[in-house]
């Protein structure tokens, strides 16, 4: 498929590609994790699979549920940096976006996921969030060559039809054309990873699903380096995610099936004190 | 807890007027196809690492990784990089030197971005805990008094008025991927300043504890290689900044790149052949005061203090 498709030869690609997820996790998850009623405010029952989960080292530690997000400088980073780039003025320094919006948090934003905790911070806390968030802001604006984007403050997510799972999305900017690509700027990550072209697969599966409609492009960027990769959405980029996302179900359906793989996660692992594996690492001092 | 008073720069002379008055009137900086030579030469030295190690046991080791450190370990002592790459030295913490490091970096961070620091271990421990490493905070807390901090945080005072057009940012990513990312050159550069959004020149700092040492010039150095590659332009200022002195500065020139360049694709290919196994050569030196390997080496030397030693006399 061209990578300027027609809007028809896009809604079929979103309906093909809702289709083989929804095989894939009949294979995945069988009579397991099957939607039965809405899904309840606080997740119970269901499990979600974010664009960071794609990337999950661990199968063991990905098969257990549980919780280990933490709010620090680097998960609050890229939000921040985001809703300045957004609220940013013309010509005004993204240091300058960044102090301003972050002076009136609830002004700009007052259901960001983390205003409680950064409104707790004191004076030197703020600083170092402000700082990050800075860094990154700039850090986005040079990978995508200042050029003009709808910085995105909310997350896209999908859940899938019949079962108890949320796809989770992480766009961090449209272009301002009429058929916009989803772009994600990504830090740390070469571009030429496999998991780049994962994550650019899934970003387009969860933005496609739910408008039954898959964009043109994702345009994945890296900071670091200050370039983008623009990966057309096809079959089988879609495939790729899906092939993750139903592995990752898997896992999460038996985790006696899921092989502990240990590294330097380990050393904040909640399943530590049961894994013989990375107990064994850390023993050995560490990865 | 101490206090910082308002403590200055000896001269009254900030960070900010100094960059100001640097890139007043500087030459362009080598850009676009200067920088193609440089390219060509990293890039054959990375498909050379790679050829050593694709198909090979050795191939676990792709990508291969050269993290600043990493580079300025090889160039100091190859057995001193292979072992801080297996594991940390035992016994563990980081030194107090390290941490003092560690907490300028920050204090200047702060200066930029929130003005003074008021109250130099406490807020450093909350920026270090705001990072969610708690490790480090521990380390930190650990060491207290030891650190010495008030000093640090008032000459911190130096970076103060530092105008926000110049878009400063802290510890960005520098990254150049080689042989379609099997080779990945990486750093955090401790300031930024302007570049080509900003309608700005280029500038790099890095922040230091302590007296100058030749080391410092070859991070820097490093750093203006990386930046150019990342940006198609290279840096027009490199500086050091040691608290309580003038900025040590340096115009980027083809030169300047060009020895880091060759300097970078030696290592690239050394630390390949070194995965591939070919055993470490043995040299001591200051590397030798944090080396996991000092115990068992045969090399090992006390380290010198690089500032006690009398100048080398220049033969006639």
């Amino acid at each position: 498929m061209s990578a300027a498709a027609s809007e028809g030869a896009r809604r079929e690609l979103a309906g093909r590609a809702a289709a083989r997820l929804g095989e894939a996790l009949d294979l995945a998850l069988g009579d397991t994790f099957r939607a039965t009623a809405k899904r309840p405010r606080d997740g119970a029952g269901w499990f979600d699979v974010s664009g960071h989960d794609l990337a999950a080292p661990c199968p063991a530690r990905w098969s257990v549920a549980g919780d280990d997000f933490v709010l620090s400088t680097r998960t609050v980073a890229g939000a921040l940096g985001r809703l300045a780039l957004r609220e940013r003025h013309p010509d005004e320094p993204p240091g300058a976006a960044v102090d301003r919006v972050a002076g009136d948090l609830f002004a700009a934003e007052a259901d960001a996921f983390y205003i409680d905790w950064f409104e707790g911070l004191d004076r030197a806390g703020r600083a170092a969030v402000r700082a990050a968030a800075t860094t990154w802001a700039v850090g986005a604006l040079a990978a995508v060559g200042g050029r003009e984007l709808r910085w995105q403050t909310t997350r896209r997510t999908c859940n899938v039809a019949d079962r108890a799972v949320r796809l989770r999305g992480g766009c961090d900017a449209l272009d301002r054309v009429a058929r916009p690509e989803v772009l994600v700027v990504i830090t740390g990550r070469a571009l030429g990873d496999d998991a780049v072209r994962v994550r650019a697969g899934f970003e387009a599966l969860v933005d496609g699903m739910p408008r039954r409609q898959t964009v043109d492009r994702v345009r994945m960027g890296s900071a670091a380096s200050a370039v983008t990769r623009a990966f057309p959405v096809t079959e089988e980029l879609l495939d790729a995610a899906i092939g993750r996302v139903a592995e990752l179900a898997a896992y999460r359906a038996v985790p006696d099936s899921a092989p502990a793989v240990p590294g330097r996660w380990c050393g904040d692992c909640p399943q530590l004190e049961v894994c013989p594996e990375g107990s064994a690492l850390m023993a050995a001092g560490g990865a | 807890m101490g206090t910082v008073s308002g403590a200055c720069h000896p001269a009254g002379v900030t960070v900010a007027d100094q960059i100001e008055d640097l890139t007043a009137a500087l030459p362009a900086p080598p850009a676009g196809e200067d920088l193609q030579p440089v390219r060509d030469r990293l890039a054959e030295a990375a498909e050379r690492a790679v050829a050593l190690l694709d198909g090979h046991s050795a191939e676990r080791a792709l990508p291969l990784r050269l993290p600043k450190g990493r580079v300025l370990d090889l160039l100091s002592c190859e057995r001193l990089a292979v072992a801080r790459h297996a594991g940390p030295a035992d016994g563990g913490g980081a030194s107090v030197a390290l941490l003092r490091g560690q907490a300028l970096d920050r204090f200047v961070q702060h200066e930029l971005h929130e003005g003074p620091v008021a109250h130099p271990l406490e807020d450093l421990l909350a920026m270090v805990h705001a990072e969610g490493d708690l490790d480090l905070g521990d380390e930190l807390a650990a060491a207290g008094a030891d650190l010495r901090l008030e000093p640090l945080a008032a000459a911190a005072r130096d970076w103060a008025g530092t105008d926000p057009g110049w878009w400063p940012r802290t510890q960005s990513a520098v990254a150049v991927h080689l042989a379609d990312g099997l080779v990945r050159c990486e750093g955090r550069i401790d300031v930024e300043l302007g570049g080509p959004l900003t309608g700005r020149p280029s500038v790099v700092v890095e922040v230091k504890v302590g007296r100058p040492h030749a080391s410092h010039l070859g991070e820097v150095t490093h750093y203006a290689l990386l930046v150019a590659l990342r940006d198609g332009v290279a840096p027009s200022l490199l500086a050091r900044w040691y608290p309580g002195t003038s900025l040590a500065h340096q115009v980027v020139t083809l030169d300047t790149l060009d020895s880091a360049a060759r300097r970078l694709a030696d290592m690239i290919v050394s630390w390949a052949q070194l995965q591939a196994g070919r055993p470490a050569t043995e040299r001591s030196g200051p590397g030798c005061a944090w080396c996991p390997d000092a115990d068992r080496c045969p090399s090992f030397r006390p380290p010198p203090d690089p500032f006690d030693t009398e100048p080398e006399e220049v033969p006639a």
